[in-house]
Protein backbone atom coordinates (compact mmCIF):
# COMPACT_ATOMS: atom_id res chain seq x y z
CA UNK A 1 0.00 0.00 0.00
CA UNK A 2 2.92 2.28 1.20
CA UNK A 3 4.76 1.82 -2.27
CA UNK A 4 1.62 2.65 -4.09
CA UNK A 5 0.36 5.35 -2.61
CA UNK A 6 4.54 6.63 -2.80
CA UNK A 7 4.10 5.73 -6.54
CA UNK A 8 1.12 8.56 -6.92
CA UNK A 9 3.00 10.81 -5.15
CA UNK A 10 6.38 10.61 -7.72
CA UNK A 11 4.32 9.84 -10.93
CA UNK A 12 3.15 13.26 -10.81
CA UNK A 13 6.20 14.89 -10.94
CA UNK A 14 6.99 13.21 -14.12
CA UNK A 15 2.95 13.64 -15.63
CA UNK A 16 3.60 17.42 -14.70
CA UNK A 17 7.05 17.77 -16.72
CA UNK A 18 5.37 15.64 -19.25
CA UNK A 19 2.37 18.35 -19.45
CA UNK A 20 4.53 21.25 -19.85
CA UNK A 21 6.29 19.87 -22.55
CA UNK A 22 4.93 21.92 -25.15
CA UNK A 23 7.24 22.06 -27.09
CA UNK A 24 7.86 18.38 -28.05
CA UNK A 25 5.15 18.77 -30.91
CA UNK A 26 7.80 20.99 -32.47
CA UNK A 27 10.74 18.92 -31.33
CA UNK A 28 8.99 16.27 -33.61
CA UNK A 29 8.20 17.96 -36.30
CA UNK A 30 11.77 19.59 -36.53
CA UNK A 31 13.06 16.46 -36.15
CA UNK A 32 11.18 14.84 -38.76
CA UNK A 33 11.91 17.70 -41.18
CA UNK A 34 15.56 17.16 -40.34
CA UNK A 35 15.52 13.69 -40.74
CA UNK A 36 16.33 13.12 -44.20
CA UNK A 37 19.49 15.55 -43.19
CA UNK A 38 20.72 13.86 -40.62
CA UNK A 39 20.60 10.34 -42.92
CA UNK A 40 22.16 11.50 -45.35
CA UNK A 41 24.68 12.78 -43.53
CA UNK A 42 25.65 9.33 -41.67
CA UNK A 43 24.51 7.19 -44.96
CA UNK A 44 27.72 9.29 -47.02
CA UNK A 45 30.28 9.59 -44.01
CA UNK A 46 29.84 5.46 -43.26
CA UNK A 47 29.54 4.39 -46.59
CA UNK A 48 32.85 6.15 -47.38
CA UNK A 49 34.55 4.65 -44.53
CA UNK A 50 33.58 1.61 -45.04
CA UNK A 51 34.22 1.80 -49.16
CA UNK A 52 38.27 2.58 -47.86
CA UNK A 53 38.40 0.52 -44.84
CA UNK A 54 35.81 -2.31 -45.19
CA UNK A 55 33.26 -3.71 -42.57
CA UNK A 56 34.23 -2.46 -38.65
CA UNK A 57 34.10 -4.98 -35.53
CA UNK A 58 31.58 -7.18 -37.14
CA UNK A 59 29.60 -4.72 -38.22
CA UNK A 60 28.06 -4.90 -41.85
CA UNK A 61 27.49 -1.10 -43.06
CA UNK A 62 24.17 -1.82 -42.52
CA UNK A 63 24.05 -2.63 -39.11
CA UNK A 64 26.99 0.17 -38.23
CA UNK A 65 24.11 2.54 -40.17
CA UNK A 66 21.45 1.49 -37.85
CA UNK A 67 23.88 1.60 -34.85
CA UNK A 68 24.40 5.30 -35.36
CA UNK A 69 21.17 6.26 -36.39
CA UNK A 70 19.74 4.84 -33.23
CA UNK A 71 22.54 5.78 -30.98
CA UNK A 72 21.57 9.78 -32.77
CA UNK A 73 18.07 9.37 -31.78
CA UNK A 74 18.96 8.16 -28.18
CA UNK A 75 21.21 10.97 -27.53
CA UNK A 76 18.68 13.63 -28.95
CA UNK A 77 15.63 11.83 -26.89
CA UNK A 78 18.11 11.96 -23.89
CA UNK A 79 19.21 15.18 -23.88
CA UNK A 80 17.38 16.54 -20.92
CA UNK A 81 18.78 14.28 -18.89
CA UNK A 82 22.23 15.36 -19.41
CA UNK A 83 21.45 18.52 -17.67
CA UNK A 84 19.68 17.51 -14.55
CA UNK A 85 23.04 18.40 -13.62
CA UNK A 86 21.96 22.27 -13.74
CA UNK A 87 18.91 22.10 -11.97
CA UNK A 88 20.57 20.59 -9.06
CA UNK A 89 23.30 22.46 -8.60
CA UNK A 90 20.79 25.65 -8.79
CA UNK A 91 18.62 23.92 -6.13
CA UNK A 92 21.64 23.17 -3.75
CA UNK A 93 23.37 26.72 -4.55
CA UNK A 94 20.07 28.88 -4.61
CA UNK A 95 18.95 27.41 -1.08
CA UNK A 96 15.60 25.88 -2.98
CA UNK A 97 15.96 22.90 -1.77
CA UNK A 98 14.36 23.45 1.71
CA UNK A 99 10.89 23.42 -0.49
CA UNK A 100 11.68 19.33 -0.90
CA UNK A 101 13.12 18.93 2.31
CA UNK A 102 10.24 20.02 4.30
CA UNK A 103 7.56 17.81 2.52
CA UNK A 104 7.85 14.04 2.91
CA UNK A 105 9.59 13.43 0.00
CA UNK A 106 12.77 12.19 -1.79
CA UNK A 107 14.53 14.71 -3.95
CA UNK A 108 16.45 12.17 -6.14
CA UNK A 109 13.12 10.23 -6.68
CA UNK A 110 11.51 13.59 -7.82
CA UNK A 111 14.20 14.39 -10.26
CA UNK A 112 14.45 10.93 -11.60
CA UNK A 113 10.41 10.91 -11.76
CA UNK A 114 10.16 14.40 -13.97
CA UNK A 115 13.19 13.35 -15.86
CA UNK A 116 11.43 9.98 -17.04
CA UNK A 117 8.31 11.75 -17.76
CA UNK A 118 9.87 13.90 -20.45
CA UNK A 119 12.25 11.27 -21.52
CA UNK A 120 9.61 8.89 -22.15
CA UNK A 121 7.73 10.36 -25.24
CA UNK A 122 11.24 12.10 -26.61
CA UNK A 123 12.54 8.82 -26.76
CA UNK A 124 9.09 7.16 -28.43
CA UNK A 125 8.98 9.78 -30.75
CA UNK A 126 12.37 9.47 -31.44
CA UNK A 127 12.53 5.99 -32.14
CA UNK A 128 9.69 6.52 -34.18
CA UNK A 129 11.81 8.24 -36.47
CA UNK A 130 14.59 5.65 -36.06
CA UNK A 131 12.34 2.91 -37.83
CA UNK A 132 10.50 5.17 -40.40
CA UNK A 133 14.34 5.81 -41.53
CA UNK A 134 15.04 1.80 -41.14
CA UNK A 135 11.86 1.39 -43.34
CA UNK A 136 12.73 4.27 -45.69
CA UNK A 137 16.67 2.77 -46.09
CA UNK A 138 15.51 -0.93 -45.99
CA UNK A 139 17.32 -1.76 -42.76
CA UNK A 140 16.53 -4.57 -41.08
CA UNK A 141 13.91 -3.91 -37.86
CA UNK A 142 14.15 -6.02 -35.09
CA UNK A 143 10.78 -8.46 -35.14
CA UNK A 144 11.38 -10.42 -31.60
CA UNK A 145 9.74 -8.95 -28.75
CA UNK A 146 11.84 -10.04 -26.82
CA UNK A 147 14.96 -8.30 -28.46
CA UNK A 148 12.62 -5.53 -27.87
CA UNK A 149 11.94 -5.93 -24.52
CA UNK A 150 15.34 -6.53 -23.86
CA UNK A 151 16.55 -2.96 -25.35
CA UNK A 152 13.94 -0.90 -23.85
CA UNK A 153 14.78 -2.23 -20.34
CA UNK A 154 18.56 -1.89 -21.25
CA UNK A 155 17.81 1.69 -22.30
CA UNK A 156 15.49 2.86 -19.34
CA UNK A 157 18.58 1.48 -17.40
CA UNK A 158 20.84 3.70 -19.66
CA UNK A 159 18.67 6.80 -18.55
CA UNK A 160 18.84 5.89 -15.14
CA UNK A 161 23.19 5.36 -15.24
CA UNK A 162 22.68 8.77 -16.93
CA UNK A 163 20.75 10.03 -14.18
CA UNK A 164 22.90 8.91 -11.19
CA UNK A 165 25.85 9.83 -13.05
CA UNK A 166 24.81 13.57 -13.57
CA UNK A 167 23.17 13.76 -9.88
CA UNK A 168 26.66 12.51 -8.49
CA UNK A 169 28.27 15.37 -10.26
CA UNK A 170 25.28 17.55 -9.37
CA UNK A 171 25.82 16.57 -5.17
CA UNK A 172 29.63 18.37 -5.55
CA UNK A 173 27.73 21.66 -5.11
CA UNK A 174 27.63 20.91 -1.87
CA UNK A 175 31.37 21.63 -1.64
CA UNK A 176 31.97 23.56 -4.70
CA UNK A 177 30.76 26.86 -5.53
CA UNK A 178 30.96 25.49 -9.01
CA UNK A 179 30.44 21.93 -11.03
CA UNK A 180 30.95 22.88 -14.87
CA UNK A 181 34.58 22.12 -15.04
CA UNK A 182 34.30 18.60 -13.45
CA UNK A 183 31.03 17.95 -15.32
CA UNK A 184 32.18 18.94 -19.01
CA UNK A 185 35.27 16.45 -17.79
CA UNK A 186 33.03 13.55 -17.32
CA UNK A 187 30.29 14.73 -20.09
CA UNK A 188 33.10 14.08 -22.47
CA UNK A 189 34.57 11.28 -21.02
CA UNK A 190 31.49 9.41 -20.76
CA UNK A 191 30.93 10.29 -24.62
CA UNK A 192 33.80 8.59 -25.68
CA UNK A 193 33.17 5.57 -23.54
CA UNK A 194 29.30 5.12 -24.20
CA UNK A 195 30.25 4.51 -27.89
CA UNK A 196 28.66 7.92 -29.16
CA UNK A 197 30.82 7.97 -31.88
CA UNK A 198 31.72 4.26 -32.59
CA UNK A 199 30.44 1.05 -30.79
CA UNK A 200 32.90 0.11 -27.96
CA UNK A 201 33.54 -3.38 -29.49
CA UNK A 202 35.80 -1.40 -32.39
CA UNK A 203 37.22 0.87 -30.18
CA UNK A 204 41.07 0.10 -30.12
CA UNK A 205 41.71 -2.86 -27.29
CA UNK A 206 42.91 -0.19 -24.32
CA UNK A 207 39.62 1.84 -24.63
CA UNK A 208 37.64 -0.85 -25.18
CA UNK A 209 38.76 -2.42 -22.16
CA UNK A 210 38.20 0.81 -19.88
CA UNK A 211 35.09 1.43 -21.83
CA UNK A 212 33.81 -2.39 -20.72
CA UNK A 213 34.65 -1.53 -17.03
CA UNK A 214 32.74 1.21 -16.48
CA UNK A 215 28.99 1.77 -16.49
CA UNK A 216 29.16 4.70 -19.12
CA UNK A 217 28.95 1.80 -22.11
CA UNK A 218 25.20 1.05 -20.59
CA UNK A 219 23.93 4.81 -22.02
CA UNK A 220 23.99 3.81 -25.45
CA UNK A 221 26.01 1.22 -26.69
CA UNK A 222 24.66 -1.72 -24.73
CA UNK A 223 21.07 -0.50 -25.94
CA UNK A 224 21.87 -0.61 -29.29
CA UNK A 225 24.47 -3.23 -29.85
CA UNK A 226 21.37 -5.29 -28.18
CA UNK A 227 18.57 -4.12 -30.52
CA UNK A 228 21.24 -4.59 -33.24
CA UNK A 229 21.41 -8.46 -31.93
CA UNK A 230 24.82 -8.50 -30.83
CA UNK A 231 24.41 -10.18 -28.09
CA UNK A 232 23.09 -13.53 -27.74
CA UNK A 233 20.54 -13.82 -25.26
CA UNK A 234 22.41 -14.89 -22.26
CA UNK A 235 24.99 -12.23 -23.05
CA UNK A 236 22.58 -9.92 -22.93
CA UNK A 237 20.80 -11.17 -19.99
CA UNK A 238 23.83 -10.91 -18.26
CA UNK A 239 24.47 -6.93 -19.65
CA UNK A 240 21.07 -6.31 -17.88
CA UNK A 241 22.31 -8.37 -15.14
CA UNK A 242 25.32 -5.99 -15.08
CA UNK A 243 23.91 -3.14 -15.71
CA UNK A 244 21.49 -3.40 -12.83
CA UNK A 245 24.80 -4.01 -10.47
CA UNK A 246 26.13 -0.54 -12.07
CA UNK A 247 22.75 1.31 -11.26
CA UNK A 248 23.08 -0.31 -7.50
CA UNK A 249 26.33 0.70 -6.71
CA UNK A 250 26.03 4.49 -8.42
CA UNK A 251 22.77 4.52 -6.55
CA UNK A 252 24.74 3.77 -3.01
CA UNK A 253 27.22 5.97 -3.92
CA UNK A 254 24.64 8.72 -5.19
CA UNK A 255 22.59 8.26 -1.56
CA UNK A 256 25.38 8.23 0.52
CA UNK A 257 27.49 11.69 -0.80
CA UNK A 258 24.19 13.05 -0.81
CA UNK A 259 23.83 12.87 3.13
CA UNK A 260 27.05 13.76 3.65
CA UNK A 261 26.65 17.09 1.83
CA UNK A 262 23.34 17.76 2.75
CA UNK A 263 24.57 18.20 6.49
CA UNK A 264 26.54 20.74 5.33
CA UNK A 265 23.55 22.12 3.60
CA UNK A 266 22.61 25.81 5.08
CA UNK A 267 19.73 27.72 3.70
CA UNK A 268 17.68 30.54 5.50
CA UNK A 269 14.27 29.27 4.56
CA UNK A 270 11.67 30.99 2.74
CA UNK B 1 13.57 53.56 -29.40
CA UNK B 2 14.32 53.84 -32.79
CA UNK B 3 18.00 53.11 -33.59
CA UNK B 4 20.41 55.67 -34.00
CA UNK B 5 23.77 54.63 -33.03
CA UNK B 6 26.32 58.11 -32.37
CA UNK B 7 29.41 55.69 -33.77
CA UNK B 8 31.07 57.84 -36.11
CA UNK B 9 33.53 55.23 -36.92
CA UNK B 10 37.34 56.40 -34.58
CA UNK B 11 38.50 53.20 -35.36
CA UNK B 12 41.34 54.65 -33.14
CA UNK B 13 38.89 53.79 -30.30
CA UNK B 14 38.42 50.37 -31.17
CA UNK B 15 41.69 48.59 -30.16
CA UNK B 16 41.50 49.92 -26.17
CA UNK B 17 38.20 49.03 -26.09
CA UNK B 18 39.00 45.73 -27.24
CA UNK B 19 41.99 45.07 -25.23
CA UNK B 20 39.86 46.10 -21.88
CA UNK B 21 37.06 43.42 -22.88
CA UNK B 22 40.30 40.96 -23.51
CA UNK B 23 41.15 42.10 -19.54
CA UNK B 24 37.77 41.86 -18.20
CA UNK B 25 37.52 38.10 -20.20
CA UNK B 26 40.95 37.08 -18.44
CA UNK B 27 39.27 37.49 -15.08
CA UNK B 28 35.95 35.80 -15.57
CA UNK B 29 38.01 32.90 -17.08
CA UNK B 30 40.10 32.55 -14.21
CA UNK B 31 37.87 32.72 -11.22
CA UNK B 32 37.35 29.48 -10.54
CA UNK B 33 41.26 27.89 -10.88
CA UNK B 34 39.97 24.24 -10.54
CA UNK B 35 37.20 24.65 -13.99
CA UNK B 36 39.76 26.13 -15.23
CA UNK B 37 42.26 23.16 -15.53
CA UNK B 38 39.29 21.09 -15.59
CA UNK B 39 38.46 22.87 -18.92
CA UNK B 40 42.59 22.11 -19.74
CA UNK B 41 40.97 18.28 -19.17
CA UNK B 42 37.73 18.54 -20.99
CA UNK B 43 39.29 19.45 -24.28
CA UNK B 44 42.29 16.89 -23.85
CA UNK B 45 38.97 14.12 -23.42
CA UNK B 46 37.03 15.75 -26.66
CA UNK B 47 40.39 15.46 -28.44
CA UNK B 48 40.49 11.83 -27.23
CA UNK B 49 37.21 10.92 -28.58
CA UNK B 50 38.47 11.72 -31.89
CA UNK B 51 42.18 9.91 -31.93
CA UNK B 52 40.03 6.79 -30.26
CA UNK B 53 38.25 7.26 -33.24
CA UNK B 54 40.34 7.57 -36.02
CA UNK B 55 41.90 4.99 -34.51
CA UNK B 56 39.09 2.84 -34.53
CA UNK B 57 38.94 3.38 -38.41
CA UNK B 58 42.50 3.21 -39.31
CA UNK B 59 43.55 0.42 -37.20
CA UNK B 60 42.90 -2.37 -39.27
CA UNK B 61 44.58 -1.11 -42.90
CA UNK B 62 46.37 1.34 -41.88
CA UNK B 63 44.72 4.19 -43.80
CA UNK B 64 41.69 6.31 -45.48
CA UNK B 65 42.16 6.80 -49.12
CA UNK B 66 45.47 8.46 -48.92
CA UNK B 67 45.24 9.89 -45.22
CA UNK B 68 47.58 7.78 -42.77
CA UNK B 69 46.34 7.48 -39.20
CA UNK B 70 49.22 10.19 -38.23
CA UNK B 71 47.06 12.56 -40.73
CA UNK B 72 44.04 12.10 -39.56
CA UNK B 73 44.95 12.73 -36.52
CA UNK B 74 47.10 16.06 -37.85
CA UNK B 75 43.66 17.05 -39.39
CA UNK B 76 41.75 16.79 -36.13
CA UNK B 77 44.33 18.93 -34.48
CA UNK B 78 44.49 21.44 -37.27
CA UNK B 79 40.84 21.83 -36.83
CA UNK B 80 41.13 22.43 -32.98
CA UNK B 81 43.47 25.00 -33.94
CA UNK B 82 41.20 27.32 -36.51
CA UNK B 83 38.37 26.07 -33.81
CA UNK B 84 41.10 27.87 -31.29
CA UNK B 85 41.35 30.84 -34.27
CA UNK B 86 37.36 31.44 -34.15
CA UNK B 87 36.89 31.47 -30.83
CA UNK B 88 37.04 35.76 -30.57
CA UNK B 89 34.20 35.11 -32.91
CA UNK B 90 32.40 33.98 -30.47
CA UNK B 91 29.98 36.86 -29.80
CA UNK B 92 28.42 36.48 -32.91
CA UNK B 93 26.24 33.25 -32.10
CA UNK B 94 25.00 35.67 -28.96
CA UNK B 95 24.29 38.83 -31.71
CA UNK B 96 20.73 37.12 -32.80
CA UNK B 97 19.33 36.74 -28.85
CA UNK B 98 20.46 39.94 -27.92
CA UNK B 99 18.44 41.94 -31.37
CA UNK B 100 15.92 40.19 -30.40
CA UNK B 101 16.09 40.86 -26.44
CA UNK B 102 16.36 44.74 -27.55
CA UNK B 103 19.55 44.93 -25.77
CA UNK B 104 21.88 46.79 -28.34
CA UNK B 105 20.01 49.86 -26.52
CA UNK B 106 23.41 50.35 -24.18
CA UNK B 107 25.76 50.32 -27.19
CA UNK B 108 23.39 52.86 -29.01
CA UNK B 109 23.99 55.75 -26.84
CA UNK B 110 27.66 55.38 -26.61
CA UNK B 111 30.72 56.06 -29.26
CA UNK B 112 31.13 52.68 -30.02
CA UNK B 113 29.75 50.43 -33.09
CA UNK B 114 26.74 48.76 -31.19
CA UNK B 115 27.42 45.14 -33.66
CA UNK B 116 30.92 44.84 -33.38
CA UNK B 117 30.98 45.62 -29.39
CA UNK B 118 28.43 42.78 -29.00
CA UNK B 119 29.83 40.70 -30.75
CA UNK B 120 33.93 40.91 -28.84
CA UNK B 121 31.72 42.13 -24.80
CA UNK B 122 32.85 38.56 -23.91
CA UNK B 123 36.27 37.54 -25.49
CA UNK B 124 37.49 34.34 -24.43
CA UNK B 125 41.25 34.83 -24.06
CA UNK B 126 42.11 32.26 -21.91
CA UNK B 127 40.31 29.46 -23.76
CA UNK B 128 41.51 30.99 -26.75
CA UNK B 129 45.31 30.85 -25.70
CA UNK B 130 44.60 27.25 -23.82
CA UNK B 131 42.59 25.55 -27.58
CA UNK B 132 45.96 27.08 -29.60
CA UNK B 133 48.20 25.53 -26.96
CA UNK B 134 47.00 21.99 -27.06
CA UNK B 135 45.89 22.04 -30.90
CA UNK B 136 49.41 23.11 -31.45
CA UNK B 137 51.18 20.14 -29.07
CA UNK B 138 48.95 18.32 -30.66
CA UNK B 139 49.68 18.77 -34.31
CA UNK B 140 53.89 18.63 -32.98
CA UNK B 141 53.19 15.34 -31.20
CA UNK B 142 51.25 13.51 -33.96
CA UNK B 143 54.28 14.55 -36.55
CA UNK B 144 56.68 13.63 -33.70
CA UNK B 145 55.52 10.02 -32.95
CA UNK B 146 54.47 9.21 -36.88
CA UNK B 147 57.74 10.59 -38.42
CA UNK B 148 56.22 13.01 -40.30
CA UNK B 149 58.26 16.07 -42.03
CA UNK B 150 57.11 19.65 -42.24
CA UNK B 151 58.65 22.46 -44.14
CA UNK B 152 58.73 25.29 -42.15
CA UNK B 153 56.81 27.42 -44.91
CA UNK B 154 54.13 24.78 -45.39
CA UNK B 155 53.22 25.28 -41.92
CA UNK B 156 53.41 29.01 -41.86
CA UNK B 157 50.84 28.77 -45.17
CA UNK B 158 48.42 26.27 -43.58
CA UNK B 159 48.60 28.57 -40.54
CA UNK B 160 47.66 31.46 -43.13
CA UNK B 161 44.75 29.31 -44.91
CA UNK B 162 43.20 28.42 -41.34
CA UNK B 163 43.23 32.03 -40.53
CA UNK B 164 41.48 32.96 -43.94
CA UNK B 165 39.00 30.36 -43.12
CA UNK B 166 38.48 31.79 -39.96
CA UNK B 167 37.65 35.21 -41.46
CA UNK B 168 35.32 33.30 -43.83
CA UNK B 169 33.14 31.52 -41.24
CA UNK B 170 33.08 34.83 -39.33
CA UNK B 171 31.82 36.86 -41.76
CA UNK B 172 29.27 33.99 -43.06
CA UNK B 173 27.86 33.61 -38.92
CA UNK B 174 28.17 37.09 -39.16
CA UNK B 175 25.34 37.67 -41.66
CA UNK B 176 23.69 34.98 -40.56
CA UNK B 177 23.65 36.40 -37.45
CA UNK B 178 22.69 39.92 -38.46
CA UNK B 179 19.54 38.64 -40.43
CA UNK B 180 18.14 38.09 -37.09
CA UNK B 181 17.07 42.24 -37.53
CA UNK B 182 15.00 41.06 -40.23
CA UNK B 183 13.38 37.45 -39.34
CA UNK B 184 14.59 37.23 -35.21
CA UNK B 185 15.31 33.62 -35.50
CA UNK B 186 17.61 32.20 -37.20
CA UNK B 187 18.60 29.45 -35.46
CA UNK B 188 17.22 26.89 -38.51
CA UNK B 189 19.83 28.65 -40.81
CA UNK B 190 22.70 27.96 -38.32
CA UNK B 191 21.97 24.52 -38.26
CA UNK B 192 21.84 23.56 -41.79
CA UNK B 193 25.32 25.53 -41.70
CA UNK B 194 26.39 23.19 -38.72
CA UNK B 195 25.64 20.16 -40.96
CA UNK B 196 27.87 20.97 -43.32
CA UNK B 197 30.52 21.50 -40.94
CA UNK B 198 29.43 17.85 -39.28
CA UNK B 199 32.37 17.06 -42.24
CA UNK B 200 34.89 19.26 -41.21
CA UNK B 201 36.28 16.20 -38.61
CA UNK B 202 36.47 13.81 -42.02
CA UNK B 203 38.94 14.26 -44.88
CA UNK B 204 36.95 16.02 -47.61
CA UNK B 205 38.75 14.64 -50.21
CA UNK B 206 37.27 10.77 -49.79
CA UNK B 207 33.88 11.91 -50.48
CA UNK B 208 32.39 12.03 -53.77
CA UNK B 209 32.90 15.05 -56.12
CA UNK B 210 29.58 16.83 -55.24
CA UNK B 211 29.90 16.68 -51.83
CA UNK B 212 33.44 17.84 -52.45
CA UNK B 213 32.39 21.32 -54.51
CA UNK B 214 29.80 21.70 -51.79
CA UNK B 215 31.71 21.61 -48.65
CA UNK B 216 34.12 23.87 -50.61
CA UNK B 217 31.87 26.83 -51.81
CA UNK B 218 28.69 26.62 -50.54
CA UNK B 219 28.91 25.72 -47.03
CA UNK B 220 33.22 25.96 -46.66
CA UNK B 221 34.02 23.43 -44.12
CA UNK B 222 37.27 22.10 -46.41
CA UNK B 223 38.44 25.64 -45.49
CA UNK B 224 38.47 24.28 -41.61
CA UNK B 225 40.72 21.25 -41.79
CA UNK B 226 41.23 19.52 -44.81
CA UNK B 227 42.52 22.46 -46.90
CA UNK B 228 45.22 23.54 -44.58
CA UNK B 229 46.20 19.94 -43.21
CA UNK B 230 46.90 18.81 -46.59
CA UNK B 231 49.20 22.21 -47.40
CA UNK B 232 50.76 21.11 -44.17
CA UNK B 233 51.44 17.31 -44.90
CA UNK B 234 52.52 18.37 -48.74
CA UNK B 235 49.61 15.95 -49.84
CA UNK B 236 48.39 16.68 -53.33
CA UNK B 237 46.68 19.85 -53.42
CA UNK B 238 46.82 23.06 -55.92
CA UNK B 239 48.01 25.85 -53.24
CA UNK B 240 47.51 28.65 -56.19
CA UNK B 241 43.66 27.43 -56.39
CA UNK B 242 43.58 26.33 -53.12
CA UNK B 243 44.51 30.30 -51.61
CA UNK B 244 42.55 31.77 -54.59
CA UNK B 245 39.07 30.35 -53.49
CA UNK B 246 39.75 30.74 -49.50
CA UNK B 247 40.09 35.02 -50.82
CA UNK B 248 37.05 34.83 -53.64
CA UNK B 249 35.08 33.42 -50.63
CA UNK B 250 36.78 35.99 -48.16
CA UNK B 251 35.73 38.51 -50.60
CA UNK B 252 32.29 37.62 -51.09
CA UNK B 253 31.43 37.06 -47.51
CA UNK B 254 33.44 39.68 -46.56
CA UNK B 255 31.23 42.21 -48.85
CA UNK B 256 27.98 40.76 -47.86
CA UNK B 257 28.62 40.96 -44.56
CA UNK B 258 29.36 44.91 -44.90
CA UNK B 259 26.15 45.45 -46.82
CA UNK B 260 24.50 43.37 -44.15
CA UNK B 261 25.62 45.29 -41.32
CA UNK B 262 24.94 48.93 -43.21
CA UNK B 263 21.17 47.66 -43.39
CA UNK B 264 20.80 45.71 -39.93
CA UNK B 265 21.54 48.90 -37.54
CA UNK B 266 18.72 50.75 -38.97
CA UNK B 267 15.99 48.15 -38.93
CA UNK B 268 17.04 47.99 -35.28
CA UNK B 269 14.15 48.93 -32.37
CA UNK B 270 13.60 48.60 -28.82
CA UNK B 271 11.35 49.74 -26.13
CA UNK B 272 14.51 51.54 -24.62
CA UNK B 273 15.66 50.53 -20.74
Amino acid sequence: MAIVQGWRKYRSFGAVRLATLKEYATDFVGGLVLLPVEVAIVILVWRTIYRYVGPLGGYSLDEMIAYQLLVHNLMRGTGSVGTINYRVWQDIRQSKLDMYLARPLDYQIVKLCGELGEVSLRVVLRIAMFLLACLVLRLPVQADPLLWAAFFLSFAGGVVVKFLEQYLIASLAFWTETIFGVRDVVVAISQLLAGSLIPVSVMPGIVRAIASALPFQFILFVPAAIYLGQYSRLQALGMLALQAVWIGVLLIGSRLLWRRGLARYEAWGG
Amino acid sequence: MKARSSYKGPLAKLPRLLWRLVRVGFVIETEFRTDFWMSVLNFLAWNALYVTFWQAIVGRTGSLGTWTAGELLVLNFMLSFQGALSIPFLGLRRLPERVREGALDKYLCRPVNPIVVTCFEAVYVVSFLRQLAVALAGVGACLWVYHLHVAAWRALLAVLLALIATLVWACLQGTVALLSFWIGEVGTIGFFLNVGRRFERYPIDVFPRAVRVSLTWFVPAALTGTYPAMVLLNKPINLGLTFAVALILLGLWGGVLALVSGAALRRYEAYGG
